[in-house]
């Protein structure tokens, strides 16, 4: 039946919607949609090409139904999407790499999108004042300076505190909100000791 | 309406500011930390003074709930340019106490204090851009909202449209044929707002609002034979539609 192509996209959206991360891109469902509509498409321009009369209600209401299938199918193919894009959306405002698991999990145009969207919140940010991180995690700050333990080698940095040396296995006091601190957090190089990991929090 | 709250009746609750008393607090005994004793009557009065950022920070954590809260858009908030250049200074202060003692608790308190008005800027900003995003096509179409917005939003916003409209047909609209397309815009150009995919702002949608300046006898746009008393402090659960105006006065809040 015309419209079933799309349950299982839908479902997928509805499953995933909570999640952080992002799910295998499903190419195959959305080609099969993509068909639905091309097809209904044939058919509408068949039913016009019989020239039938819009006063028959029956060839009006066919038409209509048609239509109304091609509109919902389009509808889920743009919620699909931008339901994905918002999860790259969101790994791309905390300046975080793709990791390798979440690009093989993309489509390469949605690739192509991250990069893109990294791009032009690069050129926001220009304008942005330089004293503040759009990207900093959006968690009320209750103290200036934190613990942190080193998991990777890092080798000295340069820190709004001054210089210091990240060696495995050692603790460092550090400023908190230092977007290189920050920064190294985020990719895993540091972790916070003796305070709860922070959760990340999304506006909307 | 229905108001939910009224404090016309009730004791005024003692609002305790953190930001105002630790920072006021400790740049007092900053400035004169070898007479705090001697100077304590001075000290007391001084506590009626208010600091700088206070306000610019009031102003803004009102814009960034406001923002929060409504569907639509709201004016861009100079305040945030304000509270910019005072958290420049403070800054300046802050980086100066602790280059001659690293653990100057003032010093400390100061970084603490930055970070806070950070946060609530930093907040602002991703409300508004987040939201920019979501709206993105309502926006741009409508001259009023585009006059709402600063001018590196405004250039973020027509990029953003782009990038979205690109993506979009790179992952699927280009396969389909012109005149299935042509039937999804007419649809949603008419009337029949049921086939509209652009997400607009929904000006019905319930709030919360708590009134900050005395309003006096008012009736609601969409119940008009209702006349109610709005007084300072009543909190209210309205349509956006009907305090539209009185946000626009900064009559009121949204909570």
């Amino acid at each position: 039946m015309f419209g079933e192509t799309a349950v299982p996209l839908i479902d997928t959206a509805k499953r995933t919607r909570k999640t952080q991360s992002v799910s295998l891109y499903e190419g195959e469902k959305v080609r099969e949609i993509l068909d639905e509509i091309s097809i209904l498409q044939e058919h509408l321009e068949s039913l016009n090409d019989q020239g039938l009369d819009s006063i028959n209600s029956s060839d009006y209401e066919s038409k209509l139904l048609i239509q109304l299938v091609q509109n919902h199918d389009l509808k889920v193919l743009k919620l699909y999407h931008s339901q994905r894009s918002e999860k790259i959306k969101f790994i791309a405002i905390q300046e975080l790499p793709l990791s390798q698991e979440t690009r093989l999990k993309l489509s390469e145009r949605e690739r192509i999108f991250h990069s893109k969207y990294s791009d032009l919140l690069r050129k926001y940010k220009c304008e942005y004042p330089p004293s503040l991180n759009l990207s900093a995690t959006l968690v009320p700050p209750k103290e200036a300076l934190t613990a942190v333990r080193v998991l990777n080698d890092i080798g000295d940095l340069m820190t709004q505190n001054g210089y210091v040396e990240f060696r495995k296995g050692t603790q460092a006091i550090v400023r908190k909100a230092d977007p290189t601190i920050e920064k190294l957090i985020k990719l895993g190089y540091l972790k916070i000791v003796g305070n709860k990991e922070s959760t990340i929090i999304n506006p909307l | 309406m229905s108001r939910i709250f009224s404090r016309r009746n009730q004791k005024k609750p003692k609002k305790v500011n953190l930001n105002t008393v630790y920072t006021k607090e400790f740049f007092d005994s900053d400035e004169d930390s070898s007479d705090v004793v001697d100077n304590a009557d001075e000290s007391n009065n001084k506590k009626n003074e208010t600091h700088p950022s206070e306000p610019e920070l009031e102003n803004l954590q009102r814009a960034w709930l406001n923002e929060n809260f409504s569907t639509e858009i709201l004016p861009y908030d100079p305040a945030f340019e304000r509270l910019n250049e005072i958290l420049e200074n403070q800054n300046v202060r802050a980086e100066s106490l602790t280059l001659s003692q690293e653990t100057s608790p003032i010093g400390m308190l100061l970084f603490i204090d930055n970070e806070r008005i950070k946060y609530v800027m930093n907040r602002y900003k991703r409300t508004r851009l987040a939201k920019i995003e979501k709206y993105v096509y309502s926006i741009i179409e409508n001259a009023e909202y585009m006059a709402r917005l600063s001018l590196p939003e405004k250039e973020f916003a027509e990029r953003y449209k782009r990038l979205i409209e690109e993506h979009e047909h790179a992952s699927f609209l280009h396969v389909l044929p012109k005149e299935s397309l042509d039937v999804l815009k007419e649809a949603e150009n008419g009337t029949e707002t049921s086939f509209a995919t652009v997400e607009r702002p929904d000006l019905n949608q319930a709030v919360f609002c708590r009134f900050i300046k005395h309003i006096g006898s008012y009736s609601f746009p969409s119940t008009p034979q209702d006349t109610d008393m709005l007084s300072k402090d009543d909190a209210y659960l309205v349509k956006y539609s009907d305090i539209r105006r009185l946000l626009e006065d900064n009559s009121i809040e949204l909570i």
